[in-house]
């Protein structure tokens, strides 16, 4: 193994697992978008001409709840991306660990110093 | 390129072959499980109830809020309480993720959001519960808890199943 096929390995795991990431976050962005519009549309409807016409106190409860629900899918976007950082960063690692215990196993470094995966996690 | 650089960059690149990260809690199969289930249940009383329902159906209905509201509770409560790993601890006290999660008052805001949406799930259904007994549903009403409901659960059970690396 060479370092081109090494970094063009890395590359093809960056790839993968930031494609993976970015199809999540969109569905779930998508869905969650459709959702907070059919409630924001909902309810004004109803203070139109529904139930919430003359209930303040629940027209102000439902209004606070899609503050809330919008707040919740932007921390829930930020936590899918984190998650995607963290799979892309350890499939690179794992790729980069693999071709240099490759590379050091060649040159005789005992196979029992090189563990499978890297082996330092934090 | 010099030496020294070519030193580094060997050095840097161990370092980063070396080091696997987790930045967001590990998948928890239980919770998973439990969500789905409490879900079913809970848009089983939605359909219930999707006509209207008066305060006098209360009695009806009263152990099936109760069994409900105790349910989400248990699984907000063992979301909350799981462990964070320690580098997203640290990154959440970065002032840029501070700023916007919101971090100081919760420590944790962007990095296990599931609380904060079962918390949500968890008024819909008590404040559902307290007006179906004083004053009835009707069924417009019946909606807009519904798509409240709806909006929170579904962020938690996408972020949950999404942890299943």
């Amino acid at each position: 193994m060479d370092h081109q096929q090494i970094f063009s390995d890395m590359a093809a795991a960056l790839k993968g697992e930031l494609g993976e990431g970015y199809s999540t976050i969109r569905n779930f962005v998508e869905s969650q978008g459709k959702l907070l519009a059919k409630q924001a549309e909902d309810i004004a409807k109803s203070r139109l001409n529904g139930s919430l016409k003359d209930d303040d106190e629940l027209f102000q409860f439902f209004l606070d709840g899609l503050q809330t629900n919008a707040e919740n899918m932007a921390k829930s976007i930020v936590m899918l991306s984190a998650l995607t950082i963290e799979k892309a960063w350890n499939a690179v690692a794992g790729v980069l660990w693999g071709g240099i215990r490759t590379i050091l196993s060649g040159a005789g470094v005992p196979a029992g110093l090189l563990p499978q995966t890297p082996p330092l996690h934090v | 390129m010099p030496a020294i650089l070519k030193r580094t960059a060997v050095l840097w690149a161990l370092v980063l072959a070396a080091c696997t990260i987790q930045l967001v809690p590990s998948y928890d199969q239980a919770l998973v499980e439990g969500l789905d289930q409490a879900n079913t249940q809970a848009l089983t009383l939605f359909a219930s109830v999707e006509s209207g329902s008066p305060a006098s159906e209360f009695g009806d209905y009263d152990d099936r809020y109760a069994t409900l509201i105790g349910t989400f509770d248990a699984l907000r409560q063992r979301a909350a309480n799981r462990q964070i790993p320690p580098l997203a601890a640290r990154l959440s006290k970065v002032r840029i993720v501070r700023d916007f999660c919101n971090s100081e008052s919760d420590p944790a805001g962007c990095v296990n959001v599931s609380p904060a949406s079962l918390d949500r799930v968890l008024q819909v259904l008590r404040r559902m519960r307290d007006r179906h007994r004083s004053n009835g549903l009707a069924e417009d009403t019946v909606g807009l808890f519904r798509t409240d409901y709806n909006t929170a659960i579904a962020q938690a059970l996408t972020v949950e199943n999404a942890l299943k690396r």
